[in-house]
């Protein structure tokens, strides 16, 4: 195998596709916890789970369609179009999110799902007519894409905020700690979000990433690998890992 | 007491702060905007005529009873009784106490009421204020207390 095919590292084929097995685990985790459970929350987070993930797989299998194509990308991009359909997903994905943070934390009701049902609305909005197999599509909707991300950056602050709140407060080792791992969890989303709005900006207007990734893309994945660790111990609190805290 | 709330449904109706004679000093209603005197009349007098019943009987000053509606705290001190006004809502009895405990420490402490038959004018408006923030903060801890609850009982 080549290091680069049609503009792909093979580190991103490999790398986005540990990140689809890693989320697809929690994937089932979650959905597992939903049917024990049968809670709106629980549900909320599974759904929120598995749009992220399957975001994570429409960019995992442009890049794998992009490296094994025969096609040149200059004539027909998997990539750009299957990662602005990923961003598509994680606004769905958001909007889940959104309902979970009310539903246990806020419990405003339908004012702030619809608001953020709404601006995430905007983003497929401005996603969805730009879709399309042309090369070099992502730069010149950097504005869209950074939108997106700040929008997914304010729904994960309000997480981290309310979740590191409710760990202050809290007296009981358990719920602190559950807490506390919700939070880091939503700070560790809120950064990935970050470095890939810092990817786009640099692989739009820095020449020395014009191919297409830069540091920050391989960053954020690896800060979503180790969040979603984090995250599944924080909302999911595995018997094993209750057992460990209480000792 | 109950009439209509906006918003997150609020635990706390209504605080009174009775005399030991049975006349209503002070209540900060949470639910209402209107001023019902006859029934905070009446309601102070019911609280103090139970407390001093109980008393009299020797099984003791109550500190709580509820009805089919609410549930009502109370806590006497030698010169002012407190009665809280709860709504069905499941809270931790220590966490009522809590609540109960800084509103005395508030009028006792913080705020020179020098006559406890009848507090008036402007120390009278201080002391609502003041009883207004410490039942929303309360109200804030326990809605965090509540997310505790909501995940434990989805999720862990």
């Amino acid at each position: 195998m080549v290091v680069w095919q049609n503009k792909i590292p093979i580190s991103s084929i490999i790398f986005e596709l540990v990140v689809v097995i890693a989320l697809s685990f929690m994937v089932v985790t979650v959905f597992a916890r939903f049917f024990a459970k049968r809670k709106k929350p629980v549900l909320y987070l599974a759904l929120a789970y598995l749009f992220y993930n399957l975001a994570t797989l429409t960019s995992c299998i442009g890049r794998w369609l992009g490296y094994f194509s025969s096609v040149p990308y200059t004539q027909f991009s998997y990539t750009d179009f299957t990662t602005l359909f990923a961003y598509v997903l994680m606004a769905i994905a958001n909007v889940f999110i959104a309902s979970f943070i009310d539903s246990i934390f806020i419990q405003k009701g339908v004012d702030f799902v619809a608001l953020f049902a709404i601006l995430s609305g905007i983003t497929i909005g401005l996603i969805v007519p730009i879709l399309n197999f042309e090369w070099g599509n992502m730069r010149s909707h950097v504005l869209i894409v950074t939108y997106h991300l700040i929008l997914s950056v304010l729904i994960f602050l309000i997480l981290a905020i309310v979740s590191l709140r409710e760990a202050k407060m809290n007296k009981k080792k358990i719920a602190k700690i559950g807490f506390a791992l919700i939070g880091t969890y939503a700070i560790f989303m809120i950064l990935l979000f970050v470095s890939f709005t810092l990817d786009s900006i640099l692989v739009a207007y820095v020449d020395a990433f014009s191919r297409g990734y830069s540091p920050a893309y391989y960053i954020g994945w690896a800060l979503l690998v180790i969040g979603s660790i984090i995250g599944y111990l924080g909302l999911i609190m595995p018997k094993w890992f209750v057992k460990m805290l209480k000792l | 007491m109950a009439k209509k709330n906006k918003g997150r449904r609020k635990v706390i109706e209504t605080v009174y702060i009775i005399s030991r004679t049975g006349l209503p000093l002070l209540y900060v209603d949470f639910v209402s905007q209107e001023d019902d005197v006859d029934a905070v009349t009446l309601f102070s007098g019911i609280i103090s005529a139970i407390q001093v019943a109980m008393a009299e009987i020797d099984v003791g000053v109550p500190s709580f009873f509820d009805t089919e509606k609410n549930e009502i705290f109370m806590n006497v001190t030698e010169k002012f009784a407190i009665a809280v006004v709860k709504n069905q809502e499941p809270i931790d009895r220590n966490e009522m106490n809590k609540l109960i405990d800084e509103i005395q420490t508030l009028i006792s402490f913080d705020q020179e009421v020098e006559d406890f038959s009848a507090i008036g004018g402007e120390t009278k408006e201080v002391i609502s204020k003041k009883i207004r923030e410490i039942v929303n903060n309360w109200e804030d801890y326990i809605s965090e207390r509540e997310a505790t609850k909501r995940i434990k009982d989805s999720l862990w």
